[in-house]
């Protein structure tokens, strides 16, 4: 290729060389020929001028003596100027004719000049100056036709000789053109040629790469390139081919790997022992097409082959059962590797026989370096294990490893959870019933009031004598008696431990509820309570808890505002939830305490509170789908609100109160 | 191309500019027609650009047709000076005022002139009586070899009437045609400047076998370039120096070598008594002397 | 003046004697140029008083020398008073007959010695000057001389050339006509091209002239000449004037005539001698045109 370009380009060189080279050669010879037409036009104007300058002195001649005869100096001038003239034609080249007439023109002028200086000289007689001037008359007027007659030829000579050389010009100036363009024509096609061979053969392998491109891997092209072409393509096929056989080994890669995947997966989700040995052994039955698979697992001295197995029968699996030791053996020199054995029986540990294994394979699966089973595959149906058999599996061993461990870690995890689920219930239950107890506590000032009212009212109708009065009072006693009823029903079915119910409730009658239930506690107290019921729709949750959360918030209210302050209790709906807003104009929460708030057991009451009322609320909250969000401000007061979606709360965990 | 034609115009233009300080327009000098008058003009041509060159001036020389045309002309044609022959010269110190400044030297170094009279060998004549009847022909009545020599001679041979001495007596214009008349037999006698003769010798040896010479002048000058007395000093001081330095100069040399002569000598008046001594015994009067 | 002064002389002798003469004449040659001597002989003798009745017996022989004694036999017997013979040729001729008759000669080359009783007009011509003439015309190397070795004066002339070739430096080839019919022979014969021809004043010769100009034309070989008339065509040419020669020789046979011996008359030597130069023939032959020749060449044949 290099050559051919060398080559071309020295062809273009050389052409352009030899256009150059005509060009100058034509242009010299133009010049050369135009350098002739001036010469030739000179010699026009010498001839010109030896005509002139003979007449002027034959008229010279024979006006001398008259009224139109000229000065001495003026003829001796003249006569003397044709003499030069003539001598001048005579230093120009001229054929061997003109030549010699040139001479015989000089040598008459020397004549000429003799007798005209004679004619002039010689003294006044009348018939020797006649007889000169008839001679010099005579020998001018012989010039003067030779001179004409010279003078014609070289006119007739200087028109061929121009024309001439105009054609030549001519000539010239087409051949130039011609070679213009025969050279440019000529260079056009060696580039073209060069470069579609260049181009060609790209293109082609442009072509071929697209044809890879879009897929076609292994696709070979038959153009023939000549040279480093040539070898290109034939690169190039070697390369496609090559690519596809990388494609395709690449692909069973992919296949194995995918099938080792599937297996691998699905022993990764299995969640017992048991499920990983099951997956593997079909599993990897099925990829390797093996009849037997499974995995022999160290236990004690002994390598005990693992349930459930492909292929073998639950006694056959039960009685294999390797020594350490002969295994080891195995393991030893192949550590690295997998123990094969295609063909040859006779490297089996003793305890295969009877299996009737054709091929058998151990792919040492390892925890923590040491060597802890190993996969069992035998009776590959599709010849013996190769190298990738041996590479897939020993990933697999990996896995299996790495499976069973965390199998077990699963296990561990599982019920260590179930301890923790166990304790937590048990927190909740003591929590549960620090609240009862504070609850109770609650209760029984609470009943406390309504009792001393009964109490009181009661002192009051041993007095009483009307009526009228005594009905009031003993409505009031009614009342109050039902109300510390109802007190004691809320405190059961508070420490009850009842399963959730969801059912549409009405926020606004839980709040009224849960109001009711503390009216009494602020009795005493200067805080006004406020509230402001939006119109709320039925919300799905459990009425109890809800009330649980709504009264833990209230009585932290309640005691952060210290008995003197306003309650706030807001509800409204939007975008599918619901918002209760409790308010209080209590002491507020610090920043530090903001994002302990909902820890459980943490408390900011000193003797009073188990620190888990927050807690479980936001459990309940969250329960329903719900959060409940705190803006408080040191000093001012803090709101909580409790948002709630319409719909179903999601699956519950058994996450405060209840089973 | 047009370095052509700019140079001349160029040229043209300077030589037109008034000459700073030039005392002459350019000097005219005549020469008088010893041979065929082109050849001679363009035998003067280098010494013509010489002087040109090294007065500054434009030198011209300019022929005359006839000897004795010289004296006419050279007022007419405004002339500063002129090669005179060697009785012109003398005429013209006379009628025109001029004086001598130099002379042409040949190679054999003489500077001067002579004159024969000549005669057929078989023609029998010898002395002046001799020739008494017989045909005599002259070169110009305005040359001294040709004419005022033989005069002088025959005069002071005891001839009195030229005219009548001989039975015929034509001038043949120029000392080669006298020469061929003698020699042809045409006259029986001739007087002819000595270095023509010789020439002629030169060119047909056998001229010398038949042709006798029975008088010989005394050397006189020749051809001297002589210059108006009124010339600007300076300018004819230059002039001489140009000329008496001629032949140091390359170029001079050239030009000297074109006129066969070795350089110029200084001429003075002295030089041309000889020449008075002839017209004396030719019995002329300058004064009225007709050259025609 | 003297010539005059001698033919009126004569006239008044002749006047005196009053009878009838005759004389004879021999040609050397029936050529131009005897013919014209002869016309103006005659008229000569017409003018002089008695001349108009002398009577001629003209004899023109062949240019050999038989026919010319034949012809001086003749006019012996013939008893004519006096013979005028034209040409050297002749004149020899007649004296070597010895007829003890009175010869007058005309158109005779001078160094022709008169032995006895002659009397004659002659001319002198310097030979040189043709051949410097043809010199400056061409370059001559081999200068062909036409004579004839019959008659004296063109041998002495032929002589002369040749004493003169070596200075002039040109190589002579003698030419020998003895009859003019052996021309173009003479001509074809030799080896190489002559620069020149030198026509002697041989009789045989200017027989042929016409038949010579016209090889010399033909060969572009420049000519000259003694004696040839004007029109003849040789470029360069020495003539004494026929007419002179004529009237001389008239004068000289009247003397003659009269009774004075022709031994004791003086020859004379003509001095109209004509330079001719036929510049026409010089052009057409293309040859150099000296200007010295146009100059001092008395007569110019355009």
């Amino acid at each position: 290729m290099r050559n051919r370009i060398i080559y071309s380009l020295l062809i273009l060189f050389a052409l352009f060389l030899t256009g150059a080279g005509t060009t100058v050669l034509y242009i010299n010879k133009t010049t050369s020929d135009l350098q002739t037409v001036i010469n030739l036009h000179r010699v026009e104007i010498i001839r010109q001028d030896l005509v002139i300058n003979a007449q002027t002195v034959q008229n010279n001649l024979h006006t001398m003596g008259t009224a139109f005869g000229a000065e001495l100096d003026v003829i001796v001038d003249n006569v003397l100027a044709l003499d030069a003239s003539v001598r001048s034609c005579r230093g120009c080249h001229h054929s061997k004719e003109m030549d010699e007439r040139l001479n015989s023109l000089v040598e008459k002028v020397e004549q000429f000049k003799d007798a005209f200086s004679a004619f002039i000289t010689t003294s006044a007689n009348t018939e020797r100056l006649e007889r000169l001037r008839m001679v010099t008359g005579g020998i001018g007027s012989n010039l003067l036709t030779d001179v004409q007659e010279m003078a014609f030829i070289a006119g007739q000579k200087l028109n061929e000789k121009t024309f001439d050389a105009v054609k030549g010009i001519n000539k010239s100036r087409i051949i130039l053109i011609l070679t213009l363009i025969l050279s440019f024509f000529i260079a056009v096609a060696i580039s073209i040629t060069m470069t579609r061979q260049i181009t060609e053969p790209i293109y082609e392998l442009v072509n071929a790469t697209r044809k890879i491109k879009s897929g076609e891997l292994g696709f070979t092209t038959d153009y023939k390139g000549k040279g480093e072409f040539g070898e290109l393509i034939a690169s190039f096929n070697d390369m496609s081919v090559t690519l596809r056989e990388s494609n395709e080994l690449i692909m069973r890669h992919l296949h194995n790997l995918s099938n080792l995947y599937g297996v691998t997966l699905t022993f990764h989700s299995a969640t017992s022992e048991a499920d990983i040995f099951r997956e593997l052994s079909f599993g990897v039955s099925e990829f390797l097409g093996a009849e037997q698979c499974g995995i022999l697992l160290l236990d004690g001295d002994h390598f005990v082959h693992a349930s459930p197995a492909m292929g073998l029968s639950p006694e056959a699996v039960s009685s294999l059962r390797i020594p350490k030791d002969i295994l080891l053996g195995h393991y030893g020199p192949t550590k690295r590797r997998a123990f094969v054995a295609n063909d040859n029986a006779d490297v089996l540990p003793p305890q295969e026989k009877g299996l009737g294994v054709r091929n058998l394979m151990y792919s040492w699966v390892r925890h923590k370096g040491e060597l802890m089973g190993a996969i069992r595959v035998a009776n590959k149906k599709s010849g013996g294990f190769t190298e990738e058999d041996v590479r897939l599996l020993a990933i697999l061993a990996n896995n299996v490893s790495v499976a069973m461990e965390n199998a077990r870690l699963y296990e561990n995890l599982r019920s260590r959870m179930q301890e923790l689920k166990k304790a937590q219930e048990e927190l909740v239950q003591a929590a549960k019933l620090a609240a009862v107890g504070e609850l109770a506590s609650n209760v029984a000032h609470e009943i406390n009031n309504p009792l001393t009212s009964i109490l009181g009212y009661a002192e009051l109708l041993k007095e009483e004598s009307d009526m009228g009065n005594i009905r009031k009072d003993i409505e009031i006693i009614e009342k109050e008696s039902l109300r510390a009823r109802e007190i004691v029903h809320q405190l059961l079915e508070f420490s009850r431990k009842r399963p959730l119910s969801i059912v549409d409730v009405d926020i606004n009658d839980i709040l009224r509820n849960v109001i009711d239930l503390v009216s009494l506690q602020l009795k005493d107290t200067t805080i006004k309570v406020f509230t402001d019921f939006g119109e709320m729709p039925p919300v799905k949750a459990d009425a109890n808890q809800l009330k649980q959360v709504f009264l833990n918030i209230i009585n932290n209210a309640v005691y952060a505002m210290q008995e003197e302050g306003a309650l706030g209790i807001t509800t409204r709906s939007a975008e599918g939830n619901v918002y209760i807003d409790i308010s209080d104009t209590g002491k507020g929460i610090p920043q530090e305490v903001m994002s302990r708030l909902f820890e459980p057991f943490f408390t900011t009451k000193k003797e009073k509170g188990t620190g888990l009322g927050l807690s479980i609320s936001y459990k309940i909250v969250q329960g329903h789908n719900g959060k409940i969000e705190v803006e408080s401000e040191e000093g001012k007061g803090s709101r909580f609100t409790v948002v709630l979606p319409f719909g179903l709360p999601k699956e519950t965990k058994t996450a405060g109160l209840g089973t | 191309m047009t370095q052509g034609f700019v140079t001349p115009i160029l040229l043209a233009a300077l030589l037109a500019l008034p000459g700073a300080g030039k005392a002459e327009d350019g000097l005219v000098i005549g020469l008088i027609p010893e041979e065929n008058i082109f050849r001679q003009v363009e035998k003067h041509r280098p010494l013509e650009a010489y002087l040109s060159e090294k007065l500054g001036v434009k030198v011209k020389f300019t022929v005359l047709s006839k000897y004795g045309d010289i004296i006419d002309r050279f007022s007419a044609r405004g002339m500063d000076g002129a090669f005179f022959g060697i009785f012109t010269a003398v005429l013209a110190m006379e009628k025109l005022d001029v004086q001598p400044v130099a002379r042409l030297v040949s190679p054999s170094g003489s500077g001067t002139a002579t004159g024969y009279i000549i005669v057929r060998k078989d023609s029998g004549i010898s002395s002046a009586r001799q020739m008494r009847g017989k045909k005599a022909v002259f070169v110009d009545r305005a040359t001294a070899t040709g004419y005022i020599f033989p005069l002088a001679f025959l005069r002071e041979q005891g001839v009195k009437n030229i005219e009548g001495w001989f039975s015929e007596v034509f001038f043949a214009g120029s000392h080669d045609s006298a020469v061929y008349a003698v020699l042809d037999g045409r006259a029986d006698v001739g007087a002819v400047k000595g270095k023509i003769l010789d020439k002629l010798t030169a060119k047909h040896p056998v001229i010398k076998e038949e042709i006798l010479i029975i008088a010989q002048s005394a050397a006189l000058p020749d051809t001297t370039l002589c210059i108006k007395r009124d010339m600007d000093p300076a300018l004819r001081e230059r002039l001489k120096k140009a000329l008496l330095e001629m032949h140091e100069d390359p170029k001079g040399k050239e030009a000297l070598k074109l006129l066969e002569a070795e350089k110029f000598a200084p001429a003075r008046r002295e030089d041309f008594k000889p020449v008075r001594d002839l017209v004396r015994k030719a019995g002329i009067n300058l004064a009225g002397y007709r050259y025609r | 003046m003297r010539a005059t002064l001698s033919v009126i002389l004569l006239l008044l002798f002749l006047s005196g004697i009053g009878c009838a003469e005759t004389i004879g004449i021999i040609f050397s040659a029936d050529i131009p140029y005897y013919r014209s001597v002869h016309e103006a002989f005659v008229l000569r003798l017409k003018e002089g008083n008695g001349g108009e009745r002398i009577k001629f017996i003209v004899q023109k022989p062949y240019p050999d020398p038989v026919s010319w004694s034949n012809a001086a036999r003749k006019l012996a017997s013939a008893d004519v008073d006096a013979i005028v013979t034209y040409g050297t040729a002749a004149s020899l001729a007649a004296i070597k007959e010895r007829t003890g008759i009175p010869i007058v000669y005309a158109g005779v080359y001078e160094p022709v010695n008169p032995k006895g009783r002659m009397t004659g007009a002659c001319f002198k011509v310097p030979v040189s000057s043709i051949l410097r003439y043809l010199g400056d015309i061409t370059t001559v190397n081999t200068l062909g001389v036409l004579y004839s070795s019959m008659e004296e004066d063109s041998v002495h002339q032929m002589k002369e050339v040749k004493e003169l070739s070596s200075k002039y430096g040109f190589a002579v080839r003698e030419m020998n006509l003895r009859r003019p019919a052996d021309v173009s022979a003479l001509f074809s014969e030799g080896g190489g091209q002559l620069s020149a021809l030198f026509v002697t004043s041989s009789a045989s010769v200017h027989i042929a002239l016409p038949s010579i100009v016209n090889i010399v034309r033909s060969k572009k070989i420049p000519s000259g000449g003694i004696l040839v008339p004007e029109d003849s065509g040789v470029l360069v040419a020495f003539t004494a004037d026929p007419k002179e020669q004529g009237r001389t020789a008239a004068d000289k046979l009247m003397e003659v005539l009269k009774g004075k011996p022709a031994g004791d008359i003086p020859p004379s030597v003509c001095k109209n001698i004509e330079l001719i130069f036929n510049m026409k023939e010089a052009v057409d032959m293309g040859l150099k045109i000296p200007m010295d020749l146009v100059t001092g060449a008395t007569k110019i044949v355009y």
